[in-house]
């Protein structure tokens, strides 16, 4: 069963229309998807296609569920500098209708997880990079949606703080939610990935499980790193 | 060929860019067909009220409220608005900051940039109240040159003293420095006014003393201003939030707010935790979607200092217009008020919603237009109650505060859905 299913023919901005071209996979129930490429290969220009923040978009995007439930962690954290931590919590909670209890306990749980209890009344501005990261996921693991969006999640993460967050991803892979994970981290894509998409100047090269990219690249056995060394030439 | 670095090019380079970016932003941000038919009315209306205090004498003694004081307080006002730019860069502290005689030549250059600019400013501003203050109030040319000097003079002391606070003391600490300072300049300016205003006798030579005094005192802390080191991250803090000061005010009026991407600098210890609402209190105790995005309009609004400034400055400059023009002017202010606020915050609404925090959730656009035009009415509430029972006050007896004042909120709710973007 897919809970994410891209189809872009092409999407980019009104300067550079297609930005991103014949992008094509789906995320499965439990399901991690690594969205890998180089700098600049148009891993977040897909991520935003896919969440529809292009101003050019030819292709269609579609989440099965009725409810279309997702939870987008960005590259770049973005926050209200005006909103505290437990307000931007508060606020997710609010507009995913969330039960009052059962928010509370689970924020609770991730504040201790990620140690940010000592700052919950703190605007994130004064936070840290790898805070406002934290908070970026705290927000995002609360709602327990039906898909994941990451792009590059582990920058700026202590690796106490990364560790927690794969934790919890394989927590949520094992609940059924699909994950989509861009990142440049590839020993711990290869790891922890089900599938990859490999992306370069736009457009995807490979989509598949690491077995079928070394049977692409003829490089069986061959680390998820040198599969893509090769691909990339 | 050898090729040598000049400070002054360098900083002449900057404001030419600082120019053109504003150039390019007038030419863009604005729509000048709109703004014509703000300008063109306000100009002629400005123009023969102008021509009118030149000629006609007021009544002072008739008058509700003291013209005297207010020209004076919006004088220091304009004072303590003043700043100090120095053109410095996040890049500088690769090169420049190393080169010591460099980087205090650019702080020179940028405190004769910033004493031009204001000393271009408040000839503006003083041909304008000359006829209120030779004709009106009966001042002599001396007072009236003596008070720009004194009051050219405070607009880059104020500034400095405050940005030496600044470097000194952090949050709330800075705070009561900053009040303190504050409430010393404005007694030792009031002081001064009303020494030259009381002097029969030898009122060149005092005014001379004054001046004397004020100049070398502004001299002294420029300089100790300008050889503070170790400070070049709020150096550069202040100074980007002074080039965008003017710029995002454009960009807000112009409802194109968030189109530059600003980059953010964070002092040493900048707030943590927020002045109101400190441990994340809730405005509304249901929490549906709804309410929380009129929450977050709200404290969106309440927690930045710039844009509850904003909005404070704009009632307060209402208010006066509407105390001090004829009534056929103050039903036009009272019009304008209420586009101006819908306006205003409509923009604040836009930039929210561009942000990615929000749009990261699945949003129904009509809800969400909903909920945000709820929001619009909320936040426009309080400055829409003051400018509606003031404008009843003034132009009718008692029962014009519930007629002005119901018809303020119903012409802003009807007419919000036109001005939404």
């Amino acid at each position: 069963m897919y809970v994410l299913d891209v189809s872009i023919t092409n999407a980019g901005y009104q300067d550079s229309r297609d930005a991103v071209r014949n992008i094509r996979f789906h995320v499965g129930a439990g399901e991690l998807v690594g969205l890998i490429g180089a700098n600049g290969a148009g891993k977040s220009t897909t991520i935003k296609a896919i969440l529809d923040m292009l101003p050019v978009m030819d292709g269609e995007v579609r989440f099965p569920s009725s409810k279309r439930r997702y939870a987008y962690i960005p590259e770049q954290p973005s926050f209200y500098e005006e909103l505290t931590l437990w307000e931007h919590i508060e606020f997710a909670a609010a507009v995913c209708n969330m039960n009052r209890s059962v928010w509370k306990s689970r924020a609770s749980v991730l504040l201790n997880d990620f140690k940010m209890e000592h700052v919950i009344h703190h605007l994130p501005a004064s936070f840290s990079k790898g805070m406002q990261q934290k908070l970026m996921i705290i927000v995002a693991l609360l709602t327990e949606p039906d898909v994941y969006i990451v792009d590059e999640p582990f920058i700026g993460l202590d690796p106490r703080a990364t560790k927690q967050f794969l934790h919890y991803i394989q927590k949520e892979k094992a609940r059924g939610a699909g994950i989509l994970m861009s990142t440049h981290v590839l020993d711990t894509a290869e790891k922890y990935c089900d599938s990859f998409a490999l992306i370069d100047d736009g457009e995807m090269i490979v989509n598949g499980t690491l077995d079928h990219i070394r049977k692409y690249t003829e490089l069986p056995g061959a680390a998820l790193m040198d599969c893509f060394d090769k691909l990339l030439g | 060929m050898k090729q040598t670095f000049s400070v002054k090019t360098l900083f002449l380079q900057r404001v030419a860019d600082h120019f053109r970016q504003l150039k390019a932003l007038c030419k863009t941000a604005i729509d000048w067909i709109v703004w014509l038919y703000v300008i063109l009315p306000v100009l002629v209306i400005g123009g023969y009220n102008y021509w009118k205090w030149w000629r006609d004498e007021w009544d002072l003694s008739a008058m509700m409220f003291p013209i005297e004081t207010i020209i004076f307080a919006v004088l220091f006002l304009l004072m303590a608005a003043g700043s100090l730019r120095f053109f410095i860069e996040r890049a500088d502290q690769l090169f420049l900051r190393q080169y010591h005689h460099g980087y205090r030549q650019l702080k020179k250059l940028g405190v004769f940039y910033s004493a031009t600019v204001h000393f271009i400013i408040l000839v503006v501003v003083f041909a304008i109240l000359a006829p209120l203050f030779l004709v009106q109030l009966e001042k002599n040319i001396a007072f009236l040159v003596a008070l720009f000097f004194l009051c050219w003079s405070g607009s880059l002391l104020i500034p400095a003293i405050r940005q030496l606070l600044q470097f000194r003391f952090r949050g709330w600490r800075y705070y009561i420095m900053n009040t303190i300072f504050m409430g010393s300049s404005a007694a030792v300016y009031w002081g001064m006014i009303h020494l030259w205003d009381a002097a029969k006798t030898n009122q060149l030579l005092l005014m001379a003393g004054c001046l004397l005094i004020i100049f070398t005192l502004t001299w002294f802390v420029l300089v100790v201003r300008m050889h503070k080191t170790s400070v070049f991250l709020d150096e550069l803090a202040n100074e980007i939030t002074l080039k965008y000061r003017f710029m995002s005010t454009m960009l807000m009026s112009a409802g194109m707010v968030g189109a530059p991407q600003f980059q953010q600098v964070k002092t040493a210890k900048s707030n943590k935790r927020p002045w109101f609402f400190r441990k994340s209190g809730t405005i509304f105790s249901k929490r549906t979607p709804e309410k929380v995005i009129i929450e977050l309009h709200m404290k969106y609004l309440l927690r930045n200092k710039n844009r509850r400034m904003l909005m404070l400055q704009l009632t307060g400059t209402c208010l006066f217009a509407l105390l001090i023009l004829p009534s056929v002017l103050k039903w036009i202010v009272w019009f304008i008020a209420i586009i101006m606020f819908l306006h205003l915050n409509n923009s604040y609404v836009v930039e929210m919603k561009r942000n990615t925090f929000l749009r990261a959730y699945d949003w129904e656009r009509e809800k969400l237009a909903l909920y945000t035009r709820k929001s619009v009415f909320w936040t426009n509430f309080p400055c829409m109650t003051v400018i509606g029972i003031v404008a009843g006050a003034v132009l009718f007896p008692w029962w014009g505060i519930v007629a002005v004042g119901s018809a303020t909120f119903g012409i802003s709710y009807l007419l919000q859905p036109l001005l939404q973007k």
